[in-house]
């Protein structure tokens, strides 16, 4: 079980060692900021109190062997100074001081970043990285001392420390036997030597076949990582393949499980998550478990790339039943011949030919070279054929402004209290039959569609442009719909005045032919559905629809902003609408 | 690492050279014995100047201080204007420049830790002597693991 470093600071901190203790906490806190009970005790220490209470452990050369080991050399360094453990306690505190010593302070790069390294428990990078410095030129002698250091503590003592990665109790299977022999060594070498000498004792055994293949796997990895070339490519290996291979020559297999499992969380598949696997798979060897159960027969899956890399992934089949039944229609008698085609590649490709008419036979344009268009602009236009209604004045409906809203709140909203002004389904189709029947282009759409948004009735087009005609149940009572119309007219004439044809307008957009852009082109002077300056209604300056950067559309929340004018073309779809509801209601 | 173990590999360092590439530490001390023992402890890991007077120390400061990775200074400093506390206190800029001798005026500021060392240090507070700038206390004569080891908590408290 590995010693919690805080309660070693605890008994330190109790023994009067208190700046120890208080290095061994920031060692902790510097290979892993997240550490919660090393957090905690730290603040605390910062705030003049003492540590949080808990379990106190004795320091002892055991556990200093074990940080060691482990790469918390600092932590290491802490204890041994503390106090004289005896033995070689004091010979370790030289060496780990000598170790941890601060590089020059010009010193280049990759010897600055192995002193970050060995500070923050990443010893075995700062060995790859002096391993990999020396392999660019001489180093000076300090360095090499270091790195000599690093060897010796890393590696030769792993491997004569005990081999305590080891599954406990006996090996279930003469694999597991063969494998922690190996492990003992602390070498991945040996074990992939014992896998193999047991391999071809049992040639039979699928497991040692697998377990030669794993280790194959994991010295290959750790050859190539130590034939890299890290510093030459201007990176510093800090943490990845290169540590997990540090980890595998140390032998310490579950620390180079937890690397390559953290990497190829991060990039599934690939090289690392064979690598992940075929670490995972030899500490289920050791354990006599086979890496791939064989007892049942595989689910058919997606391979995995450990099982690629073994060999035993799910092969696909030879033949597919389409395969089958081209082979069969291909020697049946009566089957179709296929079509051969000459360029499989491109079999679609199309050819471009030349058009065998003589260019004299096409029509041409008068006055022109280019061919004729097929819409002739010259033709002499009727006054029925354009919209020009909207500029005839004496038929301009001017909008009057309702009481209500004219009242309104100075800023121009609309009060919330008040309820928005809807129609009753019979008013309003009575109102337009009314207007039929009098004047069709007196209430025709392109008239007053075309009203500005801002006008009195304003809330009218926006409730039915949105969709149908609002339900009884939820319209306001009709005489609140006349309040709004000027007194003393004819209710029904008013609301055909005021109305505007917008809970039709949802019937005739899909004939809506003309594109956007073409609308916003066009000035109000040029279209003839948008009302002149002259008929706009006018608001007094106190009036809140007046005001310029209020949007009423938007002021009235549901509804949506007025519908664009209708071409002339289409108006007359919509008065032809009108008319034949007004008849259906006379 | 028990007695099973493989022995450490030996090194006898070489002798300190100019161009030897060790870390610099300036050791200001005037006993020659407190000199001797730790500078063989501590040239395993470091190349040390040696200063034996204060106005020694200031003129090493202002020539190798921006090679230096620590600083050790002895409390008490006999024959001299000041005593390692005061001078801790001017490497850390906590004394008017009016109230100098002029032979520490101007130093370069010294970003690296600061060790006092003494015969006695049960004699002082650390508390207190944190107060003047100091980073650590040690007895002499120091070793190699104590000494990086307050270096190495200077590094890990920034």
């Amino acid at each position: 079980m590995k010693t919690s470093p805080t309660a070693v600071a605890r008994a330190m901190m109790a023994a009067g060692a208190h700046r120890e203790a208080e290095v061994v906490l920031h060692g902790v806190l510097a290979r892993d900021p997240q550490e919660a009970e090393c957090r905690a005790a730290m603040g605390r220490l910062d705030r003049g109190e003492p540590m949080p209470p808990g379990p106190a452990t004795e320091p002892t050369l055991e556990i200093v062997d074990e940080w060691i080991r482990e790469g918390m050399l600092v932590e290491a360094l802490a204890v041994l100074a503390a106090g004289d453990l005896g033995g070689p306690a004091s010979e370790w505190a030289d060496l780990l001081g000598e170790l941890l010593a601060p590089v020059p302070a010009h010193a280049e790069g990759a010897f600055v970043e192995m002193h970050r390294q060995l500070l923050r428990g990443g010893a075995s990078v700062a060995l790859t990285i002096l391993e990999d410095r020396l392999r660019q030129g001489p180093v000076p002698a300090w360095a090499e001392r270091r790195l000599e250091l690093l060897r010796w503590m890393l590696l030769d003592n792993a491997r004569s420390a005990p081999a305590s990665q080891a599954p406990a109790g006996e090996a279930p299977t003469e694999l597991a036997a063969a494998l922690r022999a190996g492990l003992a060594e602390r070498s991945v070498e040996a074990m992939r030597e014992r896998a193999r000498a047991f391999a071809e004792a049992h040639p039979g055994d699928a497991d040692a076949a697998d377990a030669v293949r794993v280790l194959e796997l994991l010295a290959g990895e750790m050859a190539s990582l130590d034939e890299a070339d890290f510093l030459g490519a201007q990176t510093v290996p800090v943490m990845g393949r290169p540590a997990a291979a540090m980890q595998l020559r140390m032998a310490n297999l579950e620390g180079a499980k937890s690397i390559y499992g953290k990497l190829a969380s991060k990039q599934p598949g690939g090289e690392v998550q064979a690598l992940a696997d075929a670490v995972r798979g030899l500490l289920r060897l050791l354990e006599g478990r086979p890496i791939v159960d064989r007892s049942f027969p595989p689910p058919p899956k997606e391979p995995r790339s450990l099982e690629v890399e073994l060999g035993i992934a799910p092969a696909f089949a030879d033949k597919t039943a389409l395969d089958e039944a081209a082979a069969r229609l291909a020697a049946g008698a009566g089957a179709e011949s296929t079509k051969v085609v000459e360029n499989p590649l491109a079999p679609f490709d199309e050819e471009t030919r030349v058009l065998e008419t003589p260019a004299e036979e096409l029509p041409r344009e008068a006055g022109s070279g280019g061919p004729a268009r097929f819409e002739d602009d010259t033709r002499p236009v009727s006054e029925d054929e354009l919209p020009l209604d909207a500029f005839r004045e004496d038929r301009t409906v001017e909008i009057p402004i309702p009481q209500d809203l004219a009242d309104g709140d100075a800023d121009g909203d609309v009060d919330d209290d008040k309820p928005t002004q809807r129609f009753d389904r019979s008013q309003v189709e009575a109102a337009m039959a009314k207007a039929g029947a009098a004047s069709p282009s007196s209430g025709s759409p392109a008239q007053s569609s075309a009203s500005p948004p801002a006008a009195g009735s304003l809330s009218e087009p926006s409730a039915p442009a949105s969709g149908p005609i609002t339900a009884p149940s939820e319209a306001p009572p009709a005489e609140s719909a006349s309040s709004s119309r000027p007194p003393g007219g004819d209710a029904e004439d008013e609301a055909a005045k005021d109305f505007r044809d917008t809970d039709r307008i949802d019937d005739v957009r899909s004939l809506w032919p003309r594109p956007e852009t073409d609308i916003r082109e066009d000035s109000a002077d040029d279209d003839p559905t948008m009302l002149s300056p002259e008929t706009a209604v006018r608001h007094d300056e106190g009036s809140p629809l007046a005001e310029p950067d209020v949007e009423p559309g938007a002021e009235l929340g549901s509804a949506p902003p007025s519908p664009a004018p209708l071409p002339a073309a289409d108006t007359d779809v919509v008065v032809q609408r009108i008319q034949r509801i007004g008849e259906e209601e006379a | 690492m028990t007695a099973s173990r493989p022995p450490a590999p030996g090194w006898t360092p070489p002798p300190a050279t100019e161009a030897d590439g060790r870390a610099l530490v300036l050791y200001v001390d005037v006993d020659d014995q407190s000199w001797r023992t730790s500078s063989q402890r501590l040239r395993r890991a470091y190349r040390l100047l040696r200063a034996e007077s204060d106005r020694e120390a200031c003129e090493l400061i202002r020539t190798y201080g921006d090679d230096m990775v620590a600083v050790l200074l002895d409390i008490d400093l006999p024959g001299s204007v000041l005593d390692g506390i005061l001078l801790t206190r001017i490497l850390r800029r906590k004394v008017p420049a009016q109230a100098l001798p002029p032979f520490a005026r101007n130093l370069p500021s010294l970003d690296v830790p600061i060790v006092l060392v003494t015969e006695r240090p049960e004699s002082y507070s650390e508390v207190e002597l944190r107060r003047y700038g100091g980073d650590r206390v040690m007895a002499k004569p120091v070793d190699i693991g104590r000494v990086t080891l307050a270096v190495t908590e200077w590094h890990l408290r920034r």
